[in-house]
């Protein structure tokens, strides 16, 4: 009994492992084969191993990295992505559209009504 | 043998992992090296005081408008410490103390006028989401200080002091009492931003004692980066 035990755990580690490392080494072919059908000045969404995500535009594609710039706030230099960073990589959905910048500001004016409102409830007293 | 080859499967797994975990250090840099490490803001706050059976049998709430500011040093892009300074507006609330009055057995309500005023500093830790973006969601926690002023006015049933049948009455002079304390804090909410280092911040923190909620205060400011 107890040697099946063994057995048992032994096989199920080593097909985890395997696993895992087969995962890893399929990945980075299937990034590359996706951006390079991509057009440069596509906007991407990425996510990397290390869980950071964010958007970027495609500047250009090599053989171990993509040429990102990312759209952050503070400018950053363009960043060369290794394909094996890349857990996943889609076209950006396309920006809001004028419904939720109403609702937006239509969320926040109603915010700042009532913050006004809770601050002068605040200063007058009961 | 057998005994030994799991171990040495487990060894592998661990050793892969590790590796794997050295290998998630990403090369990708969303934060230009010159990334400001310093905020500061200015906030006006809805600020609700609880204090439970100080002036009656029931809670009172204090409802005080309270202005401040916040001074944050970023040691990572998500890990920041801060430290705040506030003070309040005022708010009132009265009490009845019955009273003997020396030689008579007449007991006499007294009116006693509670203003109240509070003043925080406070330093904490935030966890800020996202990395150089234009919205950042955070939590926080951290310890404030609060010194409450209260200042007592005593006044007698109106008539009371002119009538000549009144025996003595004390002479019951203003009184200030100021009380000192320390309470940990849980908070969260907002930073958006307007230009690369300008932005609106917004928070609800709740303030805690061996009672419960102490104090639950709305926050809205703006602030920046540098």
């Amino acid at each position: 009994m107890r040697k099946t035990i063994h057995v048992a755990t032994t096989v199920m580690l080593v097909v985890l492992v395997a696993a895992q490392s087969a995962i890893a080494q399929t990945a980075p072919d299937v990034w590359r084969s996706f951006a390079e059908r991509l057009d440069v000045g596509t906007e991407l969404t990425v996510r990397l191993n290390d869980g950071r995500s964010f958007r970027a535009t495609l500047v250009g594609v090599q053989t171990d990295a993509m040429l990102l710039q990312p759209k952050t706030r503070i400018p950053v230099a363009i960043q060369s992505v290794p394909y094996e960073e890349i857990v996943r990589l889609e076209r950006a959905k396309p920006a809001a559209g004028v419904g939720k910048a109403v609702a937006i500001g239509v969320a926040t004016g109603v915010g700042t009504f009532f913050g006004i409102l809770a601050l002068l409830y605040g200063l007058v007293g009961d | 043998m057998i005994r030994l080859c799991p171990a040495i499967v487990v060894a592998t797994c661990l050793t892969a992992s590790i590796s794997s975990a050295q290998e998630r250090t990403s090369s990708v840099a969303l934060l230009p090296p010159s990334a400001p490490r310093w905020d500061i803001s200015a906030y006006v706050t809805w600020l609700g005081e609880r204090r439970p059976n100080d002036f009656g049998p029931w809670d009172q709430w204090f409802n005080l408008a309270s202005g401040g500011g916040i001074v944050g040093y970023y040691w990572t892009s998500h890990f920041k410490t801060e430290f705040d300074l506030s003070s309040s507006s005022q708010d009132e609330t009265y009490s009845f103390e019955p009273i003997a009055l020396p030689g008579s057995p007449t007991i006499l309500p007294l009116q006693r006028d509670h203003d109240f005023r509070v003043t925080t500093a406070s330093a904490g830790v935030i966890g800020q989401f996202f990395e150089n973006a234009w919205f950042h969601p955070f939590v926080s926690a951290g310890v404030e200080l609060v010194r409450e002023r209260e200042h007592i006015e005593t006044s007698l049933p109106i008539g009371l002091s002119r009538d000549p049948r009144t025996p003595f009455i004390p002479d019951f002079q203003p009184e200030t009492r100021e009380r000192y304390g320390a309470r940990p804090y849980l908070a969260t909410g907002f930073k958006a931003y307007v230009s690369e280092r300008a932005f609106i911040r917004t928070d609800i923190r709740t303030s805690w004692s061996s009672d419960g909620l102490a104090a639950l205060a709305w926050r809205s400011g703006v602030g920046v980066d540098f």
